[in-house]
């Protein structure tokens, strides 16, 4: 009567839960045989057997599991629980089918996870972000089964990024910026995010999973050479011709020749006047022909200043852009496409 | 005379060394108007110079020698005639808007010696310049001649000297024509004799720039 209620109760456990994974070894298969023919004692005696066999982590996960749903099913609890916790150390993604299986297995599946310190369903979802951008990133969840310091980090060669370091216990859900520390984004390339529970004692667990990083293609805007609308102005121009040119050499030689006039000491008699003439002289006909000819181009006062402020503001643009480009350089699209998934 | 040689000598090797300067060489004609103590002695005459110009940034130097034969104006004066020698050198440094301040010295010697009077002064005052065209310049100096001595004695309280300056060429500056004129007043002094001396000098010439 106790064992067909029994034999009820691993009914609930589906043979494909079983036999989802492909047993090499006899013992285990002969277990797997005796659990679906609801011969709870021989898939004891068989899985024990198996444990003392060589097997492969994800046999010997199978046999603990499989000696917990018979323990279970045999009324034995700290015997289930211990086989579940084997279980889940040696396979801390394993889980159990709430809808499938009695909800006496899954409390003692439970309990077992509450008596060990993994880190379980790490996952790193593919996306597509702008980095830097606020509330973008790389999804990151996992879930810790007892409470502890998880420390996350991203890792590549030689960089290493710490993401998150907090106590947790329970499912934790982040989100990686996908920055350097100065802000740029990280480069293209395998990265590793690196999940470490630091539980009481000695006791961690780490997981980790690699995720390919695509950076996208950068749009700067390009320097300006000069500002729409706006063109720089001859710096120099030619005045027009006027008498100004022998009006100076007049002036000039008028201040000299009074000058000379004023300065003369009446005791020595009046001078002869030549010698200011013939400068004066010189200075007029220079003037005339000045005159007359075209004048030289002077400088554009007006122009030059225009021209400066132009340069001032076209080289205050360039430094907006220079900043502009800075953020355009650290706003990246980058994606994220998880590779594969390590534990240990 | 040895004066003049070392004192041409030493500016032209001072243009020739400095490279990144501009290195003007002239000959001039010069006319000249000179009178001293009272007005029978007054000469006149003409002569030649020579000038070297360096300028630097807005630093620039500038000696020039002037030779004249002064005769008398009055021939039946009886006075002799008189061979001047005087030399011109001025650095002086642009303060902007076309005004240079300058320092500089003044040298005559006469020859027959004792035929006027030799004198030198230091010089300091300023020059104001004003382009009135391409490769055209006209200016203003006005100098005061600070410290002359005179080969006979006595002493000037006040001597200046005013200038008119003319120079016109090509833009590059190579070739330019050059007129240069200066006007001295000494009031100089023997004991409380007035003996003055008053010079006009022009020289007309052409100059090279390099």
């Amino acid at each position: 009567m106790r064992y067909a209620a029994l034999g009820l109760l691993a009914l609930l456990v589906p043979a494909a839960v079983l036999a989802q994974e492909t047993v090499q070894n006899a013992t285990l298969r002969q277990a797997i045989q005796a659990y679906e023919a609801l011969d709870f004692p021989r898939v004891i005696v068989q899985g024990r057997a198996a444990l003392r066999q060589r097997l492969t982590a994800a046999e010997r996960a199978r046999a603990e599991e499989l000696l917990g749903f018979a323990f279970s099913a045999t009324s034995q609890p700290d015997s289930a629980i211990s086989a579940f916790r084997e279980a889940i150390l040696l396979d801390p993604d394993r889980q159990l089918d709430a809808r499938r299986v009695s909800p006496r297995i899954t409390g003692y599946f439970n309990a077992a996870l509450g008596q060990v310190l993994v880190v379980r369903q790490l996952k790193v979802d593919s996306t597509r972000f702008i980095s830097g951008s606020p509330g973008s990133g790389v999804p990151i969840r996992f879930t810790v089964t007892s409470p502890a310091r998880v420390r996350t980090r991203a890792i590549s060669g030689n960089t290493v990024l710490l993401i998150d370091s907090s106590i947790v216990a329970g499912t934790l859900t982040l989100k990686w910026n996908g920055t350097l520390a100065n802000g740029d984004p990280v480069p293209s390339g395998k990265w590793t995010i690196v999940v470490e529970a630091f539980g009481a004692g000695q006791n961690t667990f780490s997981a980790s999973q690699d995720v390919q990083i695509t950076a996208g293609a950068v749009d700067t805007v390009p320097h300006l050479t000069a500002l729409p609308g706006y063109t720089d102005l001859p710096e120099t121009e030619i005045p027009p011709q006027s008498g100004r040119p022998l009006g100076i050499a007049l002036l000039y030689s008028g201040f000299a020749g009074a000058g000379a006039l004023a300065l003369n000491n009446g005791d020595l008699g009046t001078a002869t006047g030549r010698e200011i003439g013939v400068a004066a002289g010189a200075a007029l006909i220079t003037g005339f022909v000045m005159m007359l000819k075209k004048p030289a181009p002077r400088p554009a006062l007006g122009n030059i200043q225009y021209n400066r402020l132009l340069r001032e503001q076209l080289t205050r643009r360039n430094a907006d852009i220079v900043q502009q480009n800075v953020q355009l350089r650290r706003q990246v699209q980058l994606t994220a496409v998880p590779i594969a998934r390590g534990t240990r | 005379m040895n004066r003049v040689v070392v004192l041409t000598g030493l500016l032209a090797a001072t243009g020739a060394s400095a490279r990144a300067q501009t290195v003007l060489l002239g000959v001039q004609g010069a006319l000249g108007d000179y009178r001293e103590v009272s007005s029978n002695l007054r000469y006149r005459g003409g002569g030649v110079g020579g000038s070297l110009g360096l300028q630097f940034g807005r630093f620039s130097a500038e000696g020039a020698v002037t030779r004249i034969s002064y005769a008398p104006r009055d021939d039946n004066s009886g006075l002799a005639d008189f061979k001047s020698t005087q030399i011109d050198a001025r650095v002086g440094v642009d303060v902007g808007s076309g005004i240079t301040a300058e320092v500089g010295l003044l040298r005559r010697t006469i020859d027959p010696e004792l035929a006027a009077q030799e004198m030198a002064a230091a010089r300091i005052g300023v020059r104001y310049s004003k382009i009135i065209g391409p490769g055209a310049t006209v200016g203003v100096r006005g100098n005061y001649l600070a410290g002359a001595k005179f080969t006979g004695a006595g002493s000037a309280g006040l001597a200046f000297e005013l200038g008119l300056l003319v120079s016109v060429g090509s833009q590059n500056g190579r070739y330019r024509f050059t007129a240069d004129y200066g006007f001295q007043r000494i009031d100089r002094k023997v004991n409380t004799a007035k003996v003055p001396i008053e010079q006009s000098l022009v020289r007309l010439g052409i100059a090279v720039g390099f």
